[in-house]
């Protein structure tokens, strides 16, 4: 089912590079508190899923287990049918903050980490290494090669002539931006965002929502998109995964065809009750509606009403 | 309503000229001429000017009253003769010997201490057991003011160069060490993060994030090390040196030479202000990335 929305989105490039994403029973303590519960999530190769949910909720931590930052606790973790284990040269992450070298112009930001791995986005593009091999390109020639790679990422989120500035000379927004561009000149086959748009102002979100729409769309990762702001998870991604008290509590596809448009009905009414579901506290009976992940009026499944009056007869 | 609107009249803010660094000087907005190119740059040349009013004026109340006899040459001998046994001193060569001797002795302390303490910082600053096997002793000889070892000093060295080429490494070697451990454990540890995920290998995190992260904290160190650098020089040279600034000077005392005296206290002050600015353009150069050392518009 994945796959036939898959492809009708990476058209332009022919097939996904994304890789598969399997989640099973991950659970992440730190000392007594428990930060993730036996969290199961299967993410297809090249589609988008966001995850939303409130602050703390463990969102983020999902997110850096996927990253390889930290160890699970319980459970297994595979990018590709491989287990993760530690940083992974296929998988990088965009954080909230851009964290670009200040030191460091923006080309060579973006050139950041090149010189001694990567294939360069062209060839990777064209030239598929076959699943599971590692990418048997050597190194780019030098720093030229390298220079050059990194302006035309640059030119792809639209900062080619910002490559000589200081990013104290950028906005907030563009330096997420070269923060992007940072992350997609290694070619990655996996992207995580980790509330990548936070402290952005909403017209430079939208800006970026559809840049990161239009890169997604033309390079084929997989990406894993955590955010707080529910609209955002409808604007971009396939599935909508939310995520309660270390549990996911919801997974709800987003079959809305791109480019998305904030102002459509069906959009707004999938915002809506994705939105009202995340404000809703699971408490007490309300609980076990919640962790179905069929909420009334969700236009799934109809609820259990509950046993007849009657009582129940079981048959064997 | 709307007429008592547009009573109200928006006043213009007063003009005010901010010179970096000098607090402002309000000149003549209100002035016609004020607004037109010969005005513009009077007031651009008042403004250069003006700082330099009261010292050029103090020079000159000294000048005269040492000229009239107010003041006893003894105490304090006039701007023009201490020029004059300045360039009198240049010209026998006697003052270059001195300078190249002192400074010399500050540079070989600051290369001993200074390096001494840049290494020991990026190693105490970078490893954990050597922060927990040594920061401590550190910290704790910290507390020791160089000067107070000058006795200990004399009876280790005797009084010649050693000597005071240790005070200098002593006193230099702490404002580096402590600014440079304390630069790199600073270092924001998102960046070390971001750049453990972006592939870089350990030297390459080092030298890519850590020590430019550090940097700034190092040139502070640098600053307070060149500081203190003269000040242990003077005070090593002047008790006993057959060489420097420190024994041109106690020896004009013997021979109560006022103004070579004088001559040696501004060649110390000149000294003092050329290392900062050698110091304030090492950070304007390595920290030219930093928002508070770009220029408006450059």
């Amino acid at each position: 089912m994945g796959a036939a929305i898959l492809n009708s989105q990476n058209i332009g490039t022919g097939s996904t590079r994304g890789v598969r994403l399997d989640i099973e029973g991950v659970s992440k303590r730190y000392g007594e508190r428990t930060v993730l519960h036996e969290t199961a999530l299967h993410i297809a190769p090249g589609e988008f899923v966001a995850i939303v949910g409130r602050s703390g909720c463990g969102k983020s931590t999902l997110l850096r287990l996927v990253a390889g930052l930290e160890p699970v606790s319980a459970g297994s973790l595979q990018v590709q049918g491989q287990r993760v284990a530690g940083l992974h040269e296929d998988t990088r992450i965009m954080f909230q903050d851009a964290r670009l070298l200040p030191w460091r112009r923006v080309l060579d930001n973006v050139a950041l980490g090149l010189s001694h791995q990567a294939p360069t986005l062209v060839t990777a593009c064209t030239a598929l290494p076959p699943e599971g091999a590692a990418p048997a390109l050597g190194r780019p020639g030098g720093g030229r090669a390298t220079r050059d790679q990194a302006s035309a990422v640059l030119e792809q989120v639209g900062l080619a002539e910002r490559g000589g500035d200081w990013p104290a000379k950028l906005s907030g927004g563009q330096r997420q931006r070269v923060a992007l561009a940072r992350a997609l000149v290694h070619n990655p086959r996996l992207l995580l965002l980790d509330e990548p748009l936070g402290a952005l102002d909403a017209l430079t979100r939208i800006e970026m929502h559809q840049l990161i729409e239009g890169l997604w769309q033309h390079n084929g990762f997989t990406a894993l998109l955590v955010t707080h702001d529910v609209q955002e998870a409808v604007a971009l991604a396939d599935r909508v995964v939310l995520i309660e008290n270390g549990r996911i509590a919801l997974d709800e596809r987003i079959d809305l065809p791109r480019p998305r448009a904030r102002g459509d009905a069906a959009f707004a009414a999938l915002e809506a009750r994705i939105l009202a579901r995340v404000l809703q506290r699971p408490a007490g009976a309300e609980a076990g509606h919640a962790l179905s992940g069929t909420g009334p009026g969700q236009g799934g499944e109809p609820a259990w009403p509950g046993p007849p009056a009657h009582g129940l007869r079981w048959a064997i | 309503m709307g007429a008592l609107m547009r009573e109200v009249q928006v006043t213009p803010l007063p003009d005010v000229v901010e010179a970096p660094g000098d607090g402002f000087l309000p000149l003549g907005a209100a002035t016609p001429w004020a607004e037109s190119p010969v005005g513009l740059f009077l007031r651009a040349v008042a403004q250069r000017l003006l700082p330099w009013l009261v010292p050029v004026g103090l020079i000159a109340v000294w000048q005269v009253a040492s000229s009239l006899g107010w003041l006893s040459s003894r105490v304090l001998p006039a701007p023009l003769a201490v020029l004059q046994a300045a360039s009198g001193l240049a010209l026998s060569g006697e003052l270059w010997q001195h300078v190249k001797v002192s400074a010399g002795r500050a540079l070989a302390g600051l290369a001993i201490g200074g390096g001494l303490g840049l290494l020991l910082g990026l190693l105490t600053g970078s490893v954990r057991l050597a922060e927990t096997l040594l920061d401590s002793t550190v910290q704790m000889v910290r507390n020791i003011p160089a000067l107070a070892l000058i006795p200990l000093v004399i009876l280790w060295f005797g009084i010649d160069e050693s000597a005071k080429l240790f005070l200098i490494a002593v006193s230099v070697f702490f404002p580096l060490y402590i600014n440079t451990f304390h630069g790199i454990r600073h270092v924001d540890p998102g960046l070390i993060e971001m750049g453990r995920t972006y592939g870089l290998s350990r030297w390459q995190l080092y030298r890519e994030v850590i020590l430019p992260g550090a940097l700034p904290s190092i040139l502070v160190g640098l600053r307070f090390s060149l500081g203190l650098m003269w000040v242990v020089l003077i005070v090593a040279e002047t008790i006993s040196a057959q060489a420097g600034i420190g024994y041109m000077t106690m020896n004009a005392r013997e021979f109560l030479q006022t103004d070579v005296v004088l001559v040696g206290i501004l060649l110390y002050a000149l000294l003092g202000k050329l290392a900062d600015v050698f110091a304030r353009g090492l950070e304007r150069y390595y920290l030219r990335w930093h928002p508070g050392y770009q220029k408006a518009g450059a």
